[in-house]
């Protein structure tokens, strides 16, 4: 008796936790109507960024060689925390290579552990950073 | 013999008695207060272990990283910080904190540490398989020589965390030695919680924000705080409080006594009833300690001592023991106590084998208080040789209002008490008069016990006076 009160208690406790996992990315996600819904497991493919061809095969080559879509996505495809699509239009080149390489213009805005992964890319050949920066410019679609 | 009382299979947590004494005036554990302040302390300590498991939830709801990321992708990570929290915790639930496991019954929590165990791998199970099915390009590759670090460290922890369950839930059934169970399990898990902080750390979601970096900061720091006590600091103490063996004594049925006298300390204080882990020719470090009631008396001052039947491994090498050996004594823990209820008007005593150890240390001190309450002990052993403590028994019928119903499988001729195993039928033919009142102690093997139980709810009996613990769990 005393061994089932635990499981249960146990179970409810599960639960309560659960529960509040959901609660929390319900609100982070609100439905459609009150606040500009993002892309959930199920939901239809965002609106796809739209990118130059010819940007998009070197860097797309260094970006997945990279393994940026752990945190990052491009049209739907990767981590949805950080949606890269439009940024070609929010930010600057240059602001986009602080980004990547986490310099002193960002660091304030990124934790320890990605600085010293982002600080790792400082040693990608100049050619394949300059690919990527080409593809990331290049993304002006929705978001 | 009893299962429950005798460290059978080579030693899961159970409980083989023992006799223990305490210097102390009033060994009482904490009688007088009350149920309203025993089920204040429940809800006290429920609500902190709420607190802590639900606080990096907490955390993320109070401050929301940014905008979502989607419905199943916030709910999967809010899964993994949840799953790691109640990992996490599982050390603390094990940490034998008196205070915290004392409105429960340490027995209870460690039941409830291992189903919220399970409960926590399903989370982090649950965590991982989301991100595998909505969004495998997040995850990477699996390869440790090109995932990054904080991924392979978050697919180790998963599986660790799965190896922690797995092996504790069919140790048996997977012929683990306790031993090598106990370290392998204290390894593991802390090496899994570990793991899963560094995957956190590493993957920077929600951490990113200073004020909540430094409280994930904080909490993990309270991690491996609580994890440095468990490992280190709790057998540092117990070094410091050593014992020695002062007398091993041989009693009928294959059991043993041994007593123990302080070195350096005062010892003990104890309430009738209650156990220690007890760690026999070694150290505390290595974390070879077993579960076993205090059979003595409460109120006689001098050394402790435990009885115990040679069942499993370590029992069987109990009887070699020699006098002036140094033990450790972590205790006393449990509420398996009459003390806790001293409004009873009487009690019944249930016990099968060795499992009359706690309720020898019951009986033994409530003769030395001089209690006149009406007492009954429905006692199941094999044989009439093997009925531990018989002699005594006998003896504490004049000090007692007690009557003893000897239950035996083998009796001899001309026998015309029970027979058999102890059944539901032969307790409620020892019922006395108003039997729903009377307090029941019940101590032996689970199937006895679950025969009594039932027995006594069929008469009536309310269960909240039906008292009992449970000690098979691995």
């Amino acid at each position: 008796m005393r061994e089932r009160l635990a499981k249960w208690i146990a179970a409810g406790t599960i639960v309560v936790i659960a529960g509040l996992a959901l609660l929390f990315a319900r609100l982070q996600n609100p439905p459609a109507g009150e606040e500009v819904a993002q892309p959930a497991v199920g939901d239809a493919t965002p609106t796809p960024a739209r990118m130059p061809v010819s940007a998009g095969a070197a860097g797309r080559a260094v970006y997945d060689g990279l393994g940026c879509a752990r945190c990052h996505s491009i049209a739907g495809e990767g981590s949805p925390r950080y949606p890269l699509d439009g940024v070609g239009s929010r930010r600057e080149r240059e602001e986009i290579r602080a980004w990547v390489l986490g310099l002193e213009d960002v660091e304030d805005s990124l934790s320890s552990a990605v600085l010293r992964r982002k600080a790792e890319y400082r040693g990608i050949p100049p050619g394949d950073l300059e690919a990527l920066l080409d593809l990331l410019s290049g993304l002006h679609g929705s978001g | 013999m009893p299962p429950s009382h005798g460290e059978g299979g080579g030693g899961e947590l159970t409980r083989p008695g023992g006799t223990a004494r305490s210097p102390a005036p009033d060994p009482r554990p904490r009688a007088g207060g009350g149920r309203v302040r025993a089920i204040a302390r429940a809800l006290w300590w429920t609500s902190v272990y709420l607190f802590l498991v639900l606080f990096p939830l907490l955390v993320l709801l109070a401050a929301p990283a940014r905008e979502g990321a989607g419905l199943w992708w916030d709910f999967s990570m809010g899964l993994g910080f949840a799953g790691l929290a109640v990992m996490g915790i599982q050390f603390a639930l094990t940490a034998r904190f008196r205070r915290a496991s004392a409105p429960f019954g340490i027995d209870v929590i460690y039941q409830f540490h291992r189903w919220v165990g399970v409960g926590g791998l399903l989370l982090v199970v649950a965590h991982y398989a989301i991100l595998r099915t909505g969004f495998p390009d997040a995850l990477g590759p699996a390869s440790p020589t090109s995932a990054p670090g904080y991924m392979t460290a978050g697919r180790l922890a998963l599986f660790l965390f799965g190896l922690v369950v797995v092996t504790s839930l069919w140790r048996r059934a997977l012929r683990i030695e306790y031993y090598r169970w106990r370290i392998l399990h204290g390894v593991v898990s802390t090496a899994a919680v570990v793991l899963a902080a560094l995957h956190i750390q590493g993957a920077g979601y929600y951490t990113s924000v200073r004020w909540t970096r430094i409280l994930w900061i904080a909490y993990s720091v309270f991690w491996v705080l609580l994890i440095v006590y468990v490992r280190l600091v709790k057998p540092a103490r117990l070094l410091r409080r050593p014992y020695r063996v002062t007398e091993v004594r041989a009693e009928r049925g294959d059991a043993w006594t041994l007593t123990f006298e302080p070195v350096g300390h005062a010892g003990l204080t104890f309430g009738p009833g209650q156990f220690v882990w007890l760690t026999l020719g070694g150290s505390p470090f290595r974390f070879r300690e077993h579960p076993f009631s205090l059979s003595g008396s409460a109120e006689d001052p001098g050394s402790l001592a435990i009885t115990i039947k040679e069942l499993g491994d370590f029992t069987r090498t109990v009887k070699d023991t020699e006098a002036g050996a140094t033990a450790y004594l972590d205790g006393p823990h449990g509420v398996f106590s009459p003390d806790n209820h001293p409004a009873a008007p009487g009690f019944v005593f249930v016990a099968g084998g060795v499992g009359i150890a706690p309720i020898m240390s019951m009986l033994r001190t409530l003769a030395d208080r001089g209690d006149r309450r009406p007492m009954v002990l429905v006692y199941g052993n094999a044989d009439r040789e093997s009925v531990i403590f018989r002699d005594e028994l006998e003896a504490l019928r004049s000090r007692l209002d007690l009557r003893v119903v000897h239950v035996l499988e083998d009796p001899p001729e001309g026998w015309t008490g029970e027979r058999g195993l102890i059944t539901g039928e032969i307790v409620r033919r020892a019922l006395p008069p108003r039997a729903s009142e009377l307090h029941y102690f019940i101590c032996g093997p689970t199937p006895m016990s679950e025969a009594v139980q039932k027995a006594l709810r069929d008469q009536g009996v309310p269960l909240r006076r039906v008292h009992f613990e449970l000690f098979n769990m691995v």
